[in-house]
């Protein structure tokens, strides 16, 4: 039977005019995200500290040993930038974030795209909600779980009456995490469409200038030459949410948040030209 | 009075200093057109135009009365694009893609999945829906291409090279799938190097050529289906034939390949009378062998109108 006797239907279901265009591509890059195995490792590992932290906690409040860290409010001022947390936010969006755009550039994908009502706005603010998501949740997640345990393990309500005004501090931190990861990362995916290029790429930033970073402040035993360090740049900002105690040897948070500013901004122009080349 | 489907008003588009379309006028009412062209004629510049992904350097593009350029959103609301190439989101299974496809059409999450399958189905794919995109042969790329470009039921389907790299049965598949979307009240443009495929499934043409029109019409004008070519085998001086038939002002059309080497090509009216050839015979001394009729192809036709070279 020729395949055309099977029938063709014309659709008569509803077609609502769709208020966020990019949602489709957000739960798509979602659910493929859910489907990656290769993920799995990095997102338990990031939430492993967090189950430690809380173990802690627990024996803590049931025994002699007295665990008060997640107590004092430096802990999260300078959580996600502790070497594992930081390598583990470096996995995911290394596997992850820089293969959303370089893929569709390899694949011809940006055809499927622009040939529907999809916008280069949208298509651009699908991919970063799409990296968004799950790096929130690496870090809101932890932050919030560790806060909340502390509060409900202490013996009175003392500390949850003291650290409430945390919370928005700790989400901030959160947020500027996922920013300053998110916008940058997807500004790599863009150059290349081999995603292992555009990976090998945010691996050799992220790394460089860390190491280089650490490398200066141990030359000159003082973090003030550091602020091109990503790390060091986003634990300098979290001292402008969280105000700890300051040290001598830190550099100015406001040349760290400049900094952050600045690769923002030069990201976010590398998404704009991109939109403009291929829409 | 129904509006055009597509209108072009002296559209002229750059790319830096070189000008792929310059100042194309036409107007399409519907229907399956095929769009014709050499390589770099600006067929596939036309349709990223009227797709609202190339910006004109003047003139405009309606499709439905929207305005390309401003309007594209509700444009590609009507559309269907099958692209030339392979443009699959890697890892996605058949059915998956189509579904995002239909989703980003403004199909509900639901809808885009049900209508996936039916289209899928339609166009032959339903035992192989769950399989990775990736891993499909060419012929089921075509195929998935074009229910990609069906899932929201747009009016109207532009489809580049359709049948690029099908084996003749998947050709002649697709084609028949093509024709029954055009039956069907599809308005397609079908933009292919194979001419024999157009006059299959199109009733119109647009042939372009160094990104202006050279020519527009439907294929029975084009091909000058008012004449019937007859092909002459004579025994005897074929030149002193051929002059026969000039002195009675018959001119012989010239050689272009297809007609035996022996044989005379001319034109006759669609109701004209052979006695003239067996006239123009005789005054030429010369025998009748064979004598055979057929039509002018859309290939010949598109020789003429923008060169063998």
């Amino acid at each position: 039977m020729p395949l055309y006797e099977a029938g063709y239907r014309t659709y008569a279901g509803p077609r609502p005019e769709p208020r966020f265009r990019f949602l489709p591509i957000i739960r798509m890059e979602l659910r493929e995200l859910w489907r990656l195995k290769r993920l799995r490792l990095p997102f338990i590992a990031a939430f492993t500290p967090c189950l430690v932290h809380v173990v802690l906690l627990y024996i803590s409040s049931i025994g002699q040993y007295r665990y008060d860290e997640p107590l004092k409010l430096p802990f999260y001022a300078k959580y996600f930038t502790e070497p594992w947390n930081w390598v583990c936010l470096l996995l995911v969006t290394t596997a992850y974030g820089t293969a959303l755009i370089a893929r569709d550039l390899k694949s011809n994908a940006l055809d499927l795209y622009f040939s529907r009502p999809v916008t280069g706005s949208d298509y651009v603010l699908g991919k970063c909600l799409a990296l968004a998501t799950p790096l929130l949740l690496l870090t809101m997640v932890p932050m919030v779980t560790i806060w909340g345990a502390a509060a409900l393990l202490e013996p009175d309500w003392e500390f949850l009456g003291q650290s409430w005004p945390w919370l928005p501090k700790i989400l901030g931190c959160a947020l500027l995490v996922t920013t300053v990861l998110t916008i940058p990362c997807l500004a790599v995916s863009t150059l290349s469409a081999n995603a292992w290029f555009a990976g090998g790429t945010w691996i050799v930033l992220f790394l460089f200038s860390d190491v280089a970073a650490n490398l200066v402040r141990e030359i000159f035993r003082h973090s003030r030459y550091s602020w091109f360090g990503l790390a060091h740049a986003v634990r300098q900002t979290n001292a402008w949410l969280f105000d700890p105690p300051r040290r001598p040897y830190q550099f100015d948070p406001e040349v760290g948040a400049g900094f952050l500013a600045a690769l923002l901004v030069l990201s976010l122009g590398r998404l704009w030209w991109f939109k403009r080349k291929y829409v | 009075m129904t509006t055009p489907a597509i209108v072009l008003e002296d559209l002229t588009v750059d790319f830096g200093s070189v000008r792929a379309l310059a100042g194309v006028t036409a107007t399409i009412a519907g229907g399956p057109v095929g769009l014709l062209g050499r390589n770099g004629a600006g067929k596939s510049t036309l349709i990223r135009t009227l797709l609202g992904l190339v910006r004109p350097a003047s003139g405009r593009a309606k499709l439905y009365g929207f305005d390309s350029a401003r309007e594209p959103l509700p444009i590609r609301h009507r559309i269907g694009y099958m692209p030339e190439k392979d443009c699959f989101v890697p890892g996605l299974s058949g059915l998956r893609l189509v579904a995002f496809a239909g989703e980003l059409s403004a199909l509900p999450p639901l809808e885009a999945l049900r209508r996936a399958h039916e289209v899928l189905y339609y166009v032959g794919l339903e035992e192989q829906r769950y399989r990775p995109a990736s891993t499909y042969s060419a012929g089921m790329k075509q195929r998935l291409k074009l229910a990609l470009a069906l899932v929201h039921d747009p009016p109207l389907l532009f489809l580049d090279e359709p049948t690029n790299g099908l084996d003749p049965r998947g050709r002649r598949e697709m084609l028949d799938l093509i024709r029954d979307l055009a039956r069907r009240g599809k308005d397609l443009v079908l933009s292919t190097h194979l001419l024999p495929d157009v006059e299959y499934v199109c009733r119109d043409v647009l042939m372009l050529d160094r990104g202006r029109t050279v020519a527009q019409g439907p294929i029975r004008e084009l091909c000058g289906n008012d004449q019937t070519i007859f092909q002459v085998e004579v025994r005897g001086d074929r030149d002193r034939f051929r002059g026969a038939l000039a002195a009675r002002g018959l001119s012989p059309l010239p050689d272009q390949g297809g007609a035996p080497a022996r044989a005379t090509e001319i034109a006759l009216p669609a109701d004209g009378r052979t006695a003239v050839l067996f006239q123009a015979a005789s005054d030429a001394g010369v025998q009748v062998r064979r004598l055979r009729s057929r039509r002018r192809t859309l290939e010949e036709a598109f020789l003429d109108l923008v060169g063998a070279d």
